[in-house]
């Protein structure tokens, strides 16, 4: 009846009060030991940096951490397999015949940090393992032309070229 | 001793200045040495604390803890520029609504002396002022001429006068129980003791201070009960189309609101600044004499209103926010009614005699 | 003065009453990713919503075809950066199937693994723009503090956080490190304990049900009409699981169970069923990746080496996986040649989005971010 009615949205309106409230003290219930920092799990987990530089070092960061790249240019065979590879085309390799004819003078390898996208793709398919990624990762310059990274060796004169050429033609005569 | 008296013998004033100089120089003085600092302290504190709830540090940067970025913060904010130009309109609503929200410092009632107007209709000027208040708001969104702009203005009016009416009635409740609406005798009808605060007093008092505090936290806009003042646009921010120095003002504004209503909400339910007798009578017979009780007074009033400040604060941050047409919902279908009925049960256990 | 703003003395300090025009976008914090959004107002009912798309078009297909195939790898995680393994997954499968690889059981497993802690990172981060939302910064905070377990994890093994670039035509780059299953298993009971934590907090808040029960409700013929597939979908009630439906990897072993939307709080497909479906997701996900790495098979990770040249053929091939988001497909063309001949990926957002103006329409201006967020869409799958 209508009696039955009132009752019933009444006692409805206050159930869902009490929801209402009850649910909102809960919130607060869970988040409050928060504040004092209670339980392992509620600490606070902001890193600082720079200064106080954070748990993000170098040294904490795991093994596989893909970083700036560096090429160990006395191991570089100068095969172009990462300037191949690389889906940004940032790396920029010219090769010379070197003194030794067995292995090519890497006189420019260049990675242009500003398109690198840290793939990993020439480090894995670098058959010499000259090329690593390194961990560092603070790569910020003040120049975009110091975003272009040199690793080679630098192109010769034309006379070191000839020089070359006759010992690597003297080589061919060793038995 | 009336405050002219004694606030003429504080600051210096020669007897016989005319009233409403004293006045100005208490006004500039409450507002410099106690809304200022507060508000600047709190926003730190809610920053703070709101990092700590979830599970981040907050500002640490500006002075160990923290302590200077509310002054880091006010100088970034006085140097930006505005990304349009103000119209006259919106510079005028903008000066009739900090006209409106600061005059209630007249009637703030911070300590039995500290009341520029003590009247009985102290308590009801605060309503008065946010009447004014919501029309304000609501031409500052119109001025903006924009969708955001017409939608967080109207709202935001329609939420603040829908959350007044039932804290207006819990005020009507106490003044019913105190026998009166000015201040003083609202504070003199409690006590220092918890156990003789007004909502221990009386049971329907209970219920009118979680109406008020209800209702304050929907004139406010405060989450869970509505995000009106949130600078986004797309949330009926009116906030969104200011800039700058705007912020900043925007921001005090705020906390000031905050600070106003829990100071209310502190002389009407929990025992106003009443010392406990041992003590005032202690501070009386020293040195620092009667001024010296007067003084303690707003001090006992600011910390209580900080507590429940800061649970406010804690308690905003921690739930989600409701839509405005639901914050309206609720303080017209839910506040109003219970509020109704603590008037009604406060009539009645004033009138059969209750404690 | 913002460009098309018409100041006129008529039209200042009074409410129109009429319908209004209003533009979000491309770039809002309630939108997810450059979108432009107009909506025609009556009041702050929305009456029609359309939107516009291509604002973060990249020619990402295009970059497939001008490299080899090997290349190409890095590009297909960068179709969703933050759903990268899916990207790659498919385009791995695709290709997988037109050159006939058939990976090691191993490899298959390690990519189980790394998707459905994906799937996990994926959903977390729905939650942040749904609590962003309804103005939940505490529930946000801790749904981020959560997702960066898991991103440490994949930087252990990938070196990277989001773009892992770990898949391989016929496996993964590297082995699993030492010790990483135990770190996995310990990273899955904190998020167990955490999911009570949130329910607690969030899940069944009254204010939260207020904002989302019976809002943006996708019913099962709107979800049948615009394709829409993932927790959009089963939020409804339909069933489409592509795991379930058309196995690959190991899916087809492991079992779990998928959770559909039932209308506990409010009616079936509406915005909190979605929630609690991608929260029930989270705790599936959870027990398939421990499952999988407790029946880890010994073998090779990889079936190629990174200098073994490719059995590519001219042909066709296809693949189909469960992304956080829905279905993704892809398919990869080939002439035989150095690299893929045309590359399609066919994203989940795409219908989302279509569903959208049919979503928006009759809803209250402050539920918009609400529906938005809570069909988690990504506008780089959309845009490419």
């Amino acid at each position: 009846m209508i009696s039955g009615a009132v009752f019933g949205s009444v006692g409805r309106y206050l159930k869902s009060l009490g929801r209402g409230a009850a649910s909102a003290l809960r919130a607060v219930r869970t988040s409050a030991p928060y504040l004092v920092g209670w339980g392992e799990h509620r600490k606070e987990i902001t890193e600082q940096y720079p200064d106080p530089v954070s748990s993000r070092t170098e040294d904490d960061l795991p093994p596989r951490t893909r970083g700036l790249l560096f090429n160990d240019i006395e191991r570089c065979t100068g095969c172009l397999a990462c300037a191949k590879v690389c889906p940004v085309n940032c790396i920029e390799i010219q090769n010379e015949p070197g003194p030794d004819a067995e292995k090519k003078w890497v006189a420019v390898f260049n990675i242009d940090f500003s398109t690198c996208i840290f793939c990993g793709l020439c480090v894995e398919s670098c058959q010499p393992t000259s090329l690593i990624h390194t961990k560092q990762y603070e790569g910020s310059v003040y120049r975009l032309t110091d975003l272009k990274v040199g690793f080679g060796r630098g192109h010769v004169t034309q006379e070191q070229r000839d020089k070359w050429e006759t010992l690597r033609k003297s080589q061919d005569f060793v038995f | 001793m009336t405050w002219q008296e004694l606030w003429g013998k504080v600051l210096g004033f020669p007897t016989g200045t005319p009233e409403f100089i004293l006045a100005a120089a208490v006004l500039l003085m409450i507002f410099v040495l106690c809304v200022f600092p507060a508000a600047a302290f709190l926003s730190l504190v809610d920053r703070k604390l709101s990092a700590d709830v979830q599970a981040r540090v907050g500002p640490n940067r500006a002075g160990r803890w923290g302590v200077f970025q509310p002054l880091a913060d006010l100088m970034k904010l006085l140097q930006k520029e505005p990304a349009r130009a103000a119209g006259w309109r919106e510079g005028f609503w903008l000066g009739v609504l900090t006209v409106c929200l600061y005059s209630t410092a007249a009637a703030l009632p911070l300590g039995s002396s500290l009341i520029l107007v003590n009247t009985g209709s102290s308590p009801l000027l605060v309503f008065w002022v946010i009447t004014a208040l919501s029309v304000c708001l609501m031409f500052l969104g119109y001025n903006q001429n924009s969708v955001p702009g017409w939608f967080s203005g109207t709202r935001l009016a329609a939420q603040s006068l829908s959350g007044a009416f039932p804290a207006l009635l819990s005020v009507l409740c106490v003044g019913l129980w105190a026998g009166g609406f000015e201040w003083t005798r609202i504070a003199a009808a409690q006590g220092a003791d918890p156990a003789h605060w007004a909502i221990v007093r009386d049971p329907f008092l209970l219920l009118a201070f979680a109406v008020f505090m209800a209702g304050g936290l929907v004139v406010l806009s405060v989450p869970p009960l509505g995000s009106g003042f949130s600078l986004s646009d797309i949330k009926g921010g009116v906030a969104s189309g200011f800039h700058g120095r705007k912020i900043a003002f925007f921001h005090l504004g705020r906390f000031y609101g905050l600070f106003l209503w829990s100071v209310i909400a502190v002389v009407c339910f929990c025992g106003a600044w009443n010392l406990p007798t041992s003590l005032s009578q202690a501070v009386e017979n020293s040195d620092y004499g009667i001024l010296g009780v007067k003084m303690i007074e707003p001090l006992v009033t600011i910390v209580k209103a900080a507590f429940l400040m800061l649970f406010t604060m804690l308690f905003a941050r921690v739930m989600p926010a409701l839509r405005s047409d639901q914050v309206t919902d609720f303080a017209w279908k839910v506040l109003s009614p219970i509020a109704l009925v603590a008037l009604l049960g406060t009539g009645l256990w004033t009138l059969w005699g209750g404690a | 003065m913002r460009p098309g703003f018409v100041q006129s003395a008529e039209r200042l300090e009074r409410l129109p009453t009429d319908l209004t025009h209003w533009e979000i976008g491309p770039f809002h914090p309630a939108v997810p990713g450059p979108l432009k959004l107009r909506l025609t107002l009556d009041g702050e009912i929305i009456a029609k919503l359309s939107y516009e798309t291509g604002f973060a078009f990249r020619a990402l297909e295009k970059r497939f075809e001008m490299r080899p195939w090997r290349s190409g790898l890095p590009y297909a995680d960068r179709l969703d950066p933050e759903t990268a393994i899916f990207g790659q997954v498919a385009y791995c499968l695709a290709a997988e199937s037109l050159m006939g690889l058939e990976t090691p059981k191993r490899a298959q497993q390690v990519r189980a693994v790394l998707c459905e802690l994906a799937r996990i990172s994926a959903h977390f981060r729905g939650f942040v723009q749904v609590a962003k939302s309804v103005a939940a910064d505490t529930f946000m905070h801790y749904a981020l503090r959560d997702r960066e377990k898991i991103l440490d994890l994949f930087e252990l093994i990938t070196g990277a956080r989001f773009t892992l670039n770990f898949l391989r035509f016929g496996g993964v780059a590297q082995d699993v490190t030492e010790g990483f299953l135990e770190r996995v298993a310990d990273v899955c009971d904190l998020l167990r304990a955490r999911m009570k934590e949130y329910n607690d907090l969030f899940s069944f808040n009254d204010a939260f049900l207020g904002r989302v029960c019976g809002t943006g409700i996708v019913t099962q013929e709107v979800a049948i009409k615009h394709g829409l597939t993932g927790p959009n979908a089963r939020g409804a009630g339909l069933s489409l699981d592509v795991r379930k439906a058309h196995p690959y990897l190991v899916y087809g072993q492991t079992d779990f169970e998928v959770p559909l939307g039932r209308g506990e709080f409010g009616v079936t497909g509406d915005v909190h069923d979605r929630f609690l479906v991608r929260l029930r997701e989270i705790l599936q996900s959870i027990e398939i990746v421990k499952q999988v790495c407790e029946s880890m098979a010994d073998g090779p990770h990889q079936l190629l080496g990174p200098m073994d040249p490719l059995p590519t053929r001219a042909g066709e091939g296809f693949s189909r996986v469960e992304s956080p988001r829905g279905l993704l497909a892809c398919y990869v063309a080939s002439d035989g040649g150095n690299g893929p001949a045309r590359v399609q990926f066919v994203p989940p957002s795409v219908a989302a989005l279509s569903a959208l103006p049919e979503l928006a329409q009759g809803a209250c201006l402050e539920d918009l971010p609400v529906i938005l967020a809570s069909l988690d869409l990504s506008v780089a799958e959309v845009d490419r």
